[in-house]
């Protein structure tokens, strides 16, 4: 949340970033036209077992989601002391 | 070593739920049946289709049309597979007496497969032109010495069936989600107390995780709300106090974000910290038991009733419990090491 300081922040990036907030909004849509059609057949099969594997799914991409973003924070936190040992020289 | 068995024994006993959860069959039961309905009086042909059945592997099959404690045997079987069996049935001209239950249990027995059933498999008419073809009789309390499935098994729950393995991913998750929110609290009351700047990054840390975990409870949720109830989201009771406790929860974040001066946002957000979980045990575990809810462990009924927790399952469930906090502390362990560091770069 901490780079959508406001709303007009949110905005502009929706403005800035078309490409990739089409793109996501081309997936979901896609996936939900698929999910329409198959989805029903496929996920009750073999005793709805793939309502686990979608469960494990979900679960694994919260947890890289949150690993990404605990990497990224120490990335920055390494090019600041980096600059600051520079600095110093 | 001495720092982190801990996190080890978390990932074992992630592993063992992970595979002992996945791994192990559901024990035996009936799909379905079909016709759906029978005429009283008449013969019936019935096929079942069986779930996890092994039919051509047992000599005798046993069946019944089960009424309240009256049932009728099945006059004759013919085992086509594994899982498909039809059954001959001659019903009787008449309801017992005293019975007003028209949806019959059907019940199959053999050596292998046990006992398995399903509720509700036919629903019985009364008799149409008053001819009937049978002269079999309802018979009280006829079923007897059961069969019981061999091996380490999982209840079968019709509309559930495998999806019943979600209970080591979704609902751990929330009871892991529950230790860390009070972890969360307990730092934030320490900061109170203290005034150490350590206690508010583990505060935070811990807050943060169990967002996490509790978001990710909500998406498997209605992942699994879909399959079962049939809608991502029905704006069931559960659903909607889980969303408002987990909104109440992310403020806590908006309000960090919103205030400069370091010992301010602690001492707020601490003290917010504590608001947002005494906001949380009625929201999640006290509103949603006052009404009706599609949600299991609702409407008055105890959260794990014997129905849905048998004690295979506990065996998995209860370790992974563990096995998800532990990892959840991990978690917060690097972020608060991160929040820590970041402040001492900050100071020099």
């Amino acid at each position: 949340m901490g780079r959508f300081k406001n709303l007009f922040t949110f905005t502009h990036f929706l403005i800035m970033k078309k490409r990739t907030v089409l793109f996501i909004l081309g997936l979901v849509l896609t996936l939900q036209a698929f999910a329409q059609g198959e989805q029903v057949d496929f996920m009750r099969s073999i005793g709805k077992i793939y309502v686990v594997v979608a469960v494990i799914i979900v679960i694994l991409l919260g947890l890289f989601y949150y690993l990404f973003r605990m990497d990224k924070n120490l990335t920055k936190l390494e090019n600041q002391i980096n600059r600051d040992v520079r600095a110093k020289k | 070593m001495k720092n982190w068995w801990w996190k080890i024994l978390g990932m074992l006993l992630l592993i063992y739920g992970f595979t002992a959860g996945l791994l192990l069959p559901l024990k035996t039961g009936i799909t379905d049946a079909s016709p759906f309905t029978a005429e009283l009086g008449k013969s019936l042909e019935l096929r079942s289709s069986g779930y996890n059945t092994f039919y051509t592997q047992s000599d005798t099959h046993r069946a019944w049309l089960k009424l309240d404690d009256y049932s009728i045997p099945a006059k004759e079987y013919s085992v086509s597979s594994d899982q498909g069996m039809v059954l001959y049935f001659d019903l009787p001209e008449k309801l017992p007496a005293g019975i007003e239950e028209r949806n019959a249990t059907l019940i199959i027995d053999n050596e292998i497969d046990g006992t398995h059933l399903l509720p509700g498999a036919v629903y019985l008419n009364d008799l149409k032109d008053s001819v009937s073809n049978t002269n079999t009789v309802w018979s009280e309390n006829a079923i007897k010495e059961l069969n019981k499935q061999e091996g380490i098994t999982f209840p079968y729950r019709n509309t559930l069936y495998e999806t019943i393995r979600n209970t080591y991913f979704h609902v751990s998750l929330w009871f892991a989600m529950i230790i860390i929110f009070i972890a969360g609290m307990v730092n934030s009351i320490n900061y109170l107390k203290k005034r150490k700047m350590d206690y508010d990054h583990r505060a935070s840390s811990f807050t943060s995780v169990g967002i996490l975990f509790g978001i990710l409870g909500l998406l498997t949720g209605a992942v699994w709300a879909k399959h079962t109830w049939g809608a991502y989201w029905s704006w069931d009771i559960k659903q909607n106090m889980t969303a408002i406790s987990l909104l109440i929860y992310l403020a806590y974040f908006v309000l960090r974000a919103s205030i400069s001066d370091v010992d301010k946002k602690a001492r707020l957000a601490s003290v917010y910290n504590i608001f947002a979980f005494t906001a949380l045990i009625p929201l999640i575990y006290v509103i949603p038991r006052l009404f009706s809810s599609l949600h299991p462990g609702n409407g008055g009924n105890p959260a794990f009733g014997s129905q849905d927790l048998d004690n295979t399952m506990r065996m998995i469930f209860y370790p992974i419990i563990i096995g998800w906090t532990l990892f959840g502390w991990w978690m917060a362990r690097v972020r608060t090491r991160t929040k820590i560091l970041e402040e001492k770069v900050n100071q020099f």
